[in-house]
């Protein structure tokens, strides 16, 4: 993981789940399958937003639902490579942490951003800064236990991003 | 040392970090298939196969051939392990209850996020994702944070036309689909009669759409009937007295009225939305599907037919139920009344297998999830309701209450 990750936000709203993220039909092994069913349980708008990484913000219980661990693969596969939101259930937040996919907690972290804002997220010294308003927002870093999972986790690679 | 239900087993207070031992591991044809490769790649060794079960129940069978692949996949990797598999014997939760190795203070880590269900029997069961799958199967252990618990006492005398669908659907209402992140829903049960396992069982199967990690029934008479009927080990397991919860429910069942959630994702009654027309309903699922559910049919079927034009899909949740519904004439019943009956799978469930909606439909089902699209076409609806609702509701064609069809 770099330590500077820049992109175009996507706001999302209270209880994004598997089905909306990635639609059971969409299970497969096959890579390209699976990166095609990202988001394609939302509406045509949030789908035409989202590009090689995008940095989503959302609100509460982010990704709720199924275990199935081919969404967090979907979200790798198109390079997301942070999600920012008031909170996120807790099987999606263990998958994330295996995958090396950087989730943050942030209090009402919809306000950050309006869709397509310029965003660069600084993970060293834990700030958000959304470009295009000219905003800096400094967030919590995550707890040691975890953060030393998501590197182990980056090292081994276990999605082999495309 | 003094604390909840789960403080006990894992032996550490809450938010502190342990790494635990796990009694059974299960993993099926929706999941387990993601680590085949990665497992060789790792070393490929497993760490306890009498401890792991495989079920194929989400391609049971196969109606793709993508998927029947990705099964044939997994088919040779529990050949060539020698791991333990039901192959369509049932939905994987269900096996989990039926299965001896599970029952009171046992570790139960499952790659689906319904496997909350088998904390009927007093286990701690969760769901995980598939890397943490492949650390369990080469490890044998899981970390976890010991979560909080939410005490919930259920008090009164259950209705007749109450069933735990309603109990759940009334405590989600309560505390929303995220009340219980993080958290673990420590019911009491203290009702006149007692709960069933079965109704237990769809209670803690839905403990995970609150947001839980554990939802479990602090193991009781019942439990223990359960357990020496079935087979396995019983343990007593009780929070201390001055055990501490992050916050204390008490639901009075009797002031319960059948319940439904709706499209929008709100808790509203039956009587509110009777009378809206349904174009299908599905009778089955992990949440559902069980000998209690059957026994609601028969009530209900027996007396009365499918409204013409109804699809209605049953699917029992096991072989098991399967069998025993043949036995007690209930499966006749529902063919009678002019259902179908499909094998004990996920079926239509999570967008699958048979029984899909298209555009614009409306279903009535007993299962765990209405997300936009869970079942099908994302411009269908899906309201979520006990046996009984749903079962009422395929009579009428519109949504109605089972206190019109019970005495």
């Amino acid at each position: 993981m770099r330590a500077l990750i820049k992109g175009l936000a996507i706001v999302l709203g209270d209880h994004v789940d598997s089905e909306q993220l990635h639609p059971a039909c969409f299970f497969s092994l096959d890579p390209e399958r699976v990166k095609s069913g990202l988001f394609k349980g939302m509406d045509e708008r949030i789908q035409q937003l989202l590009q090689s990484g995008s940095i989503l913000f959302a609100g509460r219980n982010f990704g709720c639902g199924s275990s199935r661990e081919v969404i967090i693969q979907a979200i790798l596969y198109n390079k997301i490579q942070v999600i920012i939101a008031e909170s996120f259930s807790r099987i999606f937040f263990r998958n994330a942490i295996n995958n090396g996919l950087l989730l943050i907690e942030y209090p009402e972290a919809t306000k950050i951003a309006v869709d397509s804002d310029q965003i660069v997220v600084e993970i060293v010294s834990g700030y958000i800064q959304n470009v295009t308003q000219d905003k800096m927002y400094k967030f919590a870093s995550l707890d040691p236990f975890f953060l030393n999972l998501l590197e182990r986790s980056n090292k081994k690679g276990r999605v082999m991003l495309q | 040392m003094s604390g909840t239900i789960t403080e006990k087993v894992l032996g550490s207070p809450s938010n502190s970090f342990v790494d635990v031992g796990v009694d059974l591991l299960m993993g099926h044809d929706g999941t387990a298939s993601l680590i085949i490769d990665r497992f060789y790649q790792d070393g490929g060794l497993i760490w306890d196969t009498s401890k792991i079960l495989i079920v194929f129940d989400h391609f049971a069978p196969p109606a793709t051939v993508e998927r029947a692949n990705i099964q044939n996949k997994l088919f040779e990797f529990v050949i060539n392990e020698k791991i333990p598999l039901k192959l369509y014997e049932g939905i994987a939760h269900q096996l989990l209850l039926e299965d001896p190795k599970v029952g009171p203070g046992t570790i139960v880590i499952g790659a689906d996020s319904h496997t909350t269900t088998v904390g009927a029997t007093g286990a701690l069961a969760t769901g995980i994702g598939a890397t943490d799958f492949l650390n369990v199967l080469t490890s044998g252990e899981i970390w976890l944070k010991v979560p909080e618990s939410i005490k919930v006492i259920l008090t009164g005398k259950l209705p007749i036309y109450i069933q735990g669908k309603d109990i759940i659907l009334a405590l989600l209402g309560q505390l929303g689909p995220d009340g219980a992140n993080y958290r673990c829903l420590e019911f009491h049960d203290l009702t006149d009669d007692g709960i069933s396992m079965d109704s237990r069982a769809t209670i803690c199967n839905m403990a995970v759409d609150l947001g839980a990690k554990f939802g479990l029934f602090s193991p009781d008479d019942i439990t223990k009937e359960y357990i020496k009927k079935r087979g396995g080990n019983w343990q007593d397991i009780t929070p201390d007295s001055d055990a501490r919860y992050q916050k204390e429910i008490v639901m009075q069942v009797d002031e319960l009225s059948p319940l439904l959630l709706d499209p929008k994702g709100q808790v509203v009654s039956v009587e509110k939305v009777e009378g809206t027309k349904v174009t299908q309903i599905f009778l089955g699922s992990c949440t559902s599907g069980r000998l209690e559910d059957f026994v609601a049919m028969d009530k209900i079927y027996k007396q009365h037919s499918l409204s013409s034009y109804i699809k209605t899909i049953v699917i029992p949740a096991s072989q098991k139920i399967f069998r025993t519904a043949i036995d007690f004439g209930y499966i006749q019943t529902c063919m009678d009344a002019g259902a179908v009956v499909l094998n004990s799978s996920c079926g239509p469930c999570c967008n699958i297998d048979k029984g899909l909606i298209g555009d614009g439909e409306i279903c009535v089902s007993t299962s765990n999830r209405n997300y936009a699209g869970r079942m099908g076409s994302l411009k269908s609806h899906v309201y979520l309701a006990s046996t009984l609702t749903a079962a009422a509701t395929s009579v009428m064609g519109k949504i109605a209450d089972p206190r019109r069809f019970l005495s």
